[in-house]
């Protein structure tokens, strides 16, 4: 039996506003059980546990130069890009890097059946849930928070 | 055929040939499920223009990382239908003397003594130029 709080779908259809008040203001992990000839579960989670638990995640970037200007390249996700100079390669970065979650996430049927792309799922949470481009840039490419 | 880089086009055609399975968004993504059970897969940005070349730092990350081939050479036999010989299992990188833009920034940007140089591993030299750019200026 699961240590997370758990209710019936039904109930939490008929009360989805104080549902969400206990998962946000409370911070209560809430799992949502449905059975409709098999069985059925979600998870709802206020953002600061999520932010919590992919934390540790982290991302590193390598730079290389060539001679029309530079590659920057994601490890692990494996993809890069290019530009004239830093600015324009980390720009064209951050849309791959856009294009490369949004992918993910509409394979996930697919992916998570592969285990070296499953792996990848907390790098992909972490850059999905990003707030903003300033954040998302700030996961990539480090710098202060604002 | 080392050196020798592809068209964005060509890479396209590759993963056509060999099999990779496509999925559209605003880019291309080519998938293929090796039979090791790990995969291979790369991304085409539907604004690159065919003809252009990849450019040359991204290209040996794309034929070994993404594409998973076990040589460069790997890529134009495939290119051409032929069978081709992915990295299984993925084989370490072999120890090679530093490529020329990681010595230049060790002596041009951290004056590092060529002793140093010398005993930096590749990583390690990639960490200190991956440090530069990201303003972490991180000491040898």
């Amino acid at each position: 039996m699961s240590l997370v709080d758990e209710i019936q779908f039904s109930h939490a259809k008929a009360h989805l506003s104080a549902v969400m008040d206990d998962v946000v203001h409370r911070d209560r992990l809430t799992a949502i059980r449905r059975e409709r000839g098999r069985d059925e579960v979600m998870y709802l989670l206020p953002r600061e546990v999520l932010d919590a638990a992919l934390g540790t995640v982290a991302f590193t970037i390598d730079y290389l130069p060539d001679e029309e200007g530079i590659g920057l390249w994601v490890n692990d996700l494996e993809i890069g890009a290019h530009g004239t100079d830093v600015p324009e390669a980390q720009a064209r970065l951050l849309s791959e890097v856009r294009a490369y979650v949004t992918n993910f996430l509409g394979q996930f049927p697919v992916y998570l059946t592969w285990p070296d792309r499953a792996r990848l799922v907390p790098q992909v949470l972490r850059l999905a849930v990003a707030r903003d481009e300033e954040q998302l840039a700030r996961l990539l490419f480090g710098g202060e928070e604002t | 055929m080392p050196g020798r880089r592809p068209t964005w086009g060509q890479v396209c055609r590759f993963c056509e040939r060999q099999g990779f399975r496509r999925s559209t968004t605003d880019h291309d993504f080519y998938d293929k499920v090796l039979s090791d059970g790990s995969t291979a897969g790369t991304k085409i940005s539907l604004g690159m223009a065919e003809t252009e070349t990849v450019p040359g730092s991204l290209w040996p990350r794309i034929w070994k990382r993404q594409l998973r081939l076990r040589s460069e050479d790997e890529f134009w036999r495939g290119l051409d239908g032929e069978l081709v010989a992915f990295d299984i299992p993925i084989t370490a990188e072999p120890a090679e003397p530093l490529p020329e833009y990681l010595t230049r920034h060790l002596r041009e940007d951290r004056h590092l003594p060529e002793k140093e140089i010398a005993a930096l591993s590749r990583m390690a030299a990639q960490r200190l130029l991956n440090a530069w750019h990201s303003g972490e200026r991180e000491e040898p």
